[in-house]
């Protein structure tokens, strides 16, 4: 058993599972299109890569920072930076999904625990939310020339609290 | 006739606007402490911020980093100063010169980050010949004695690029992402109630005014 299957898993990674299927559920045939792949791709552009991606939207993401807001450290709260890259009409129905899917605080993290229990990724989600920062009409209109950055950036936080959990294929060994 | 001895009433109301009278002293006391841990941590949350965006974006932001280290906090390029008072909570941005060179270089570039941020054209000229020699797009040695100007070196990108991340951080993400919480935590001085009791008093009033105005929690 290697120590990916031990230790809980990061918090992006149930999120973006549930948020994918739901993104499936309401648009089918878009998820088809990337046959099978999950396109959220951590850190540095570098582990995207270009090719597969290159006409379709594709999302990057970095843990920006963990929490701890109070003496109880086992909860922790953490932001997630998300950079959406895409064209400008998936641009903006993409951004629109992510905040309907997940800007939900305690509902959406029980739908998060409820989807990923067959999972045993060893993580509880006590709330979720989502805010954009840029792409907005109050920000600088730069990201948006057509002419030398064809694909928007939209980037969101994606903000979580949750507490870890042993995994059962730690208790089980 | 019945009498009624007061004194234990107005003991307990004397310690009660004494404690009350500490905890607003307390948080007078604090005001610029708190002023200035408010800064540090709003400091160390933008160089995140601005750190995570140039990993999310490199193409934008890698003029503000070390040649390679794009989003690393060691190799920034800019430093953020706070300045607190009881009235304000001032930032300054200075960029940094580079100190590492680009691959092939054999100088570091001078003030690699303000020229690529404001983007600057660069005129590259021969120093110690009458020729320049560079490797030119197709890989091969381009020889010439002309000067050479390079139109936004850092490409387009990277212009105003810093400016941008850093007001996106003060005008967007500070107020959603940290003042929110903290604006809530606030509301409710929960610490004023931690103190009451039998033994209330100027003192603890104090100390728990200052409690109440604190930047708790850690960042990693």
């Amino acid at each position: 058993m290697a120590l990916k299957d031990l230790v809980p898993m990061v918090p992006a990674v149930p999120i973006n599972r549930y948020l994918w299927s739901k993104i499936a559920e309401l648009d089918p045939d878009f998820v088809l299109e990337y046959e099978g792949v999950q396109p959220f791709f951590p850190l540095g552009e570098s582990a995207s890569g270009d090719t597969p991606w290159k006409d379709k939207p594709s999302f990057v993401y970095d843990r920006m920072m963990v929490i701890n807001p109070n003496p109880f450290y086992p909860i922790k709260k953490e932001q997630i930076h998300y950079a959406l890259k895409a064209n400008p009409s998936d641009s903006m129905a993409l951004g629109s999904a992510i905040q309907y899917i997940l800007d939900g605080m305690d509902d959406v993290a029980q739908d998060i625990n409820a989807y990923n229990a067959d999972k045993d990724y060893g993580i509880f989600f006590h709330h979720v939310r989502v805010f954009q920062t840029s792409t907005q009409v109050s920000s600088s209109g730069a990201q948006r020339n057509y002419t030398t950055n064809q694909f928007y950036v939209s980037k969101f936080i994606i903000e979580t609290a949750y507490h870890y959990n042993e995994r059962k294929a730690l208790l089980n060994r | 006739m019945i009498v009624i001895d007061t004194k234990e009433f107005e003991k307990t109301m004397k310690n009660a606007v004494q404690y009350a009278q500490g905890f607003i002293d307390g948080i007078q006391f604090k005001e610029p402490i708190f002023h200035n841990e408010l800064g540090q941590a709003i400091k160390v949350l933008c160089g995140k911020y601005i750190d995570s965006s140039a990993k999310l974006d490199p193409e934008s932001l890698h003029h503000v980093y070390e040649w390679g280290n794009v989003g690393n906090e060691g190799a920034r390029l800019f430093d953020i100063v706070v300045l607190a008072d009881t009235q304000f909570i001032r930032f300054d941005f200075n960029f940094k010169q580079s100190t590492t060179m680009a691959p092939n270089a054999t100088t570091p570039f001078f003030n690699k980050a303000e020229i690529m941020e404001s983007g600057r054209s660069v005129v590259v000229q021969p120093s110690q010949s009458d020729t320049l020699v560079f490797e030119g797009e197709d890989g091969e040695n381009v020889f010439t004695t002309d000067q050479v100007v390079i139109e936004n070196p850092g490409g387009v990108q990277t212009n105003g690029a810093f400016d941008r991340v850093v007001k996106e951080f003060f005008l967007v993400y500070l107020k959603q992402g940290m003042l929110r919480s903290l604006l809530k935590d606030l509301e409710t001085a929960d610490e004023f109630i931690v103190g009451w009791g039998n033994n209330a008093r100027y003192n603890t009033g104090m100390k728990q005014g200052k409690e109440y105005l604190s930047v708790t929690g850690g960042i990693v």
